[in-house]
């Protein structure tokens, strides 16, 4: 079943929020998650810019600066919020791995 | 060596991936896209290797040579990972990538299948939901008009019913289409799949060529009709074709110019002066082939009239011989599509008569069943509240039915084999008129 939009956040929604704590353009975001990430995850052009407008259009980040092309972003607190959720649901999930795993352990 | 080749090529509106495929092949051949205009794609010869290709939908300004702040930022953000914008239209975006494992445009399944249709939304999927709308509310207009005088709509609006109803399934397949693979991508993207959209759009590929095909057999079977009905048909078969001709001819200047960057205020001005220009033209010659062929009238000299030269096929003299000097109101109409045709012949006497007395008038309606399937609702159809059934055979008949609430004139419905006749008289027929009759209309074609 389809989720609604933004109840849960995809990998690269999560990274690319997680940015944004930071003012950033995109062209700094393309580079930054793979930095943040050891490599692990990379955002493509074209998904940065859906997400973009995406978290634009729900008032999730704000733009705050133009300088030419280049257009800078920021988290607002409704995205921190939904930062936040998204932490906490998985650290939830790994609290329960853990949690589980460990009694398969002992016993 | 040709450096440049042209083909055409439908793809749906929301089918990526067999844009994405078919260019991708292209490169390989070694063939880049140049431009894009509706379904005319030019490319240009470049060295063959292969390519990875993405496609945009944002909406462009039609006129504006500048690409819109939403393209620039994200043609900036592609170039950033080596995917170059290629083509610019005002509905599609092609963009290439000639490394050999670049970093995909769209890493997220979710956001690509929103944005996809936030960007649809704004641009072709609004013109479709518009287009499907306005041709579905003519469809009611028409069945609703089907079922008020069902007649009347057989004989003159059948044609145009079912082209419009080829148009709504043919808009409603693709709409469907769209709203199908969506439906399904946005379930996959959640498991974090992606949904190939060639399936949905070879099925609406399938029934636009089915469509344009019974078009065209819509169009050509009227062809063989009457003359005037074959004349009419091929008229608005050619003025079609012209309409189409003369958008396409605007649409093609109006792009040529943006891709020359003229300005955008330029741009509008002479797209609309030449718009004006062959509107005018447009009309001018329909009025004139209007005008040379009397308005495709049913009683010009080449219609079914045509048979009866010397006016209506049935007259008063013929039935009754000598009537004196009076003075005679004649008018004879028809109408006629693939499946009906329906004459009127009127002679209508100018003498006044007491409310007794016998009038020298006969007036009927010939109705012409072209497809057996309409017979019994015809007759249905004419049928008065108040009848009786008659005998048939003076009237050589297979049925004939006598209106019995008739005023002063007595009325008949004959039904021949492939056509039914309402004739009123001024006075009641004798058995030599009414044989005069079944001659005149029973072999009726």
């Amino acid at each position: 079943m389809a989720r609604a939009k933004f109840q849960t956040l995809s990998e690269q929604m999560f990274y690319v929020l997680l940015c944004l704590r930071e003012e950033r353009c995109g062209i700094d975001i393309l580079d930054q998650v793979p930095a943040m990430t050891q490599g692990r995850v990379h955002v493509g052009s074209g998904t940065l810019y859906n997400l973009l407008e995406q978290f634009l259009e729900a008032e999730c980040i704000v733009e705050t600066r133009v300088e030419g092309r280049r257009r800078s972003y920021l988290i607002t607190p409704k995205g921190q919020e939904m930062l936040e959720q998204e932490f906490q649901r998985i650290s939830a999930q790994a609290q329960d791995y853990l949690r589980l795993m460990g009694k398969e352990g002992q016993a | 060596m040709k450096t440049r080749k042209h083909t055409w090529k439908y793809v749906a509106f929301f089918d990526f991936s067999e844009v994405k495929r078919y260019l991708e092949k292209k490169a390989r051949e070694g063939w880049v896209l140049e431009h894009v205009l509706g379904i005319w794609w030019t490319f240009r010869r470049a060295e063959p290797r292969p390519a990875q290709v993405w496609v945009s939908y944002l909406q462009q300004d039609v006129y504006d040579p500048q690409p819109s702040q939403q393209l620039e930022n994200l043609a900036d953000l592609g170039e950033h990972t080596g995917w170059k914008l290629t083509v610019d239209t005002p509905t599609m975006q092609v963009f290439y990538n000639w490394e050999t494992d670049p970093l995909p445009m769209e890493t997220d399944p979710v956001a690509h299948v929103e944005g996809m249709h936030r960007a649809l939304k704004r641009s072709v999927l609004g013109v479709y939901r518009g287009g499907f709308g306005l041709a579905l509310a003519a469809l009611l207009v028409q069945l609703w008009y089907w079922w008020e005088a069902p007649l009347q709509f057989l004989s003159r609006e059948v044609n145009y019913f079912l082209v419009d109803v080829l148009f709504v399934v043919a808009l409603g397949t693709e709409l469907g289409a769209y709203r199908l693979w969506r439906n399904r991508a946005r379930k996959r993207a959640a498991q974090g799949e992606w949904l190939d959209t060639r399936p949905w759009g070879w099925a609406s590929r399938l029934v636009l060529w089915g469509y344009l095909v019974l078009w065209v057999i819509a169009m050509a079977l009227p062809l063989m009709g009457n003359q005037w009905v074959r004349r009419a048909n091929l008229f608005f078969l050619v003025s079609g074709l012209a309409f189409v001709a003369g958008m396409w001819l605007v649409v093609l200047l109006r792009d040529l110019l943006r891709r020359r960057k003229v300005r955008r205020g330029l741009n509008e001005v002479v797209t609309a002066a030449v718009s004006f220009f062959l509107v005018m033209a447009f009309i001018s010659v329909l009025a004139a082939v209007c005008t040379r062929w009397n308005g495709f009238s049913p009683t010009a000299s080449d219609s079914w009239w045509k048979q009866y030269p010397d006016g209506l096929p049935l007259t008063v003299e013929r039935l009754r011989g000598d009537v004196g000097d009076q003075e005679f109101w004649v008018h004879r109409d028809g109408e006629e599509s693939l499946v009906l045709g329906q004459y009127q012949g009127w002679q209508i006497t100018e003498e006044e008569t007491g409310p007794e007395e016998d009038m020298d008038t006969v007036m009927y309606t010939v109705t012409l069943v072209k497809v057996p399937l309409f017979y019994d609702l015809c007759r249905d159809e004419i049928l008065w509240a108040d009848h009786e059934q008659v005998d048939p055979s003076p009237w050589l008949a297979r049925e004939v039915y006598r209106e019995t609430d008739h005023g002063r004139l007595r009325t008949y419905l004959l039904c021949y084999d492939t056509c039914l006749v309402q004739i009123s008289f001024g006075w009641e027929p004798t058995q030599d008129q009414m044989q005069l009759v079944g001659e005149t209309f029973g072999g009726l074609q």
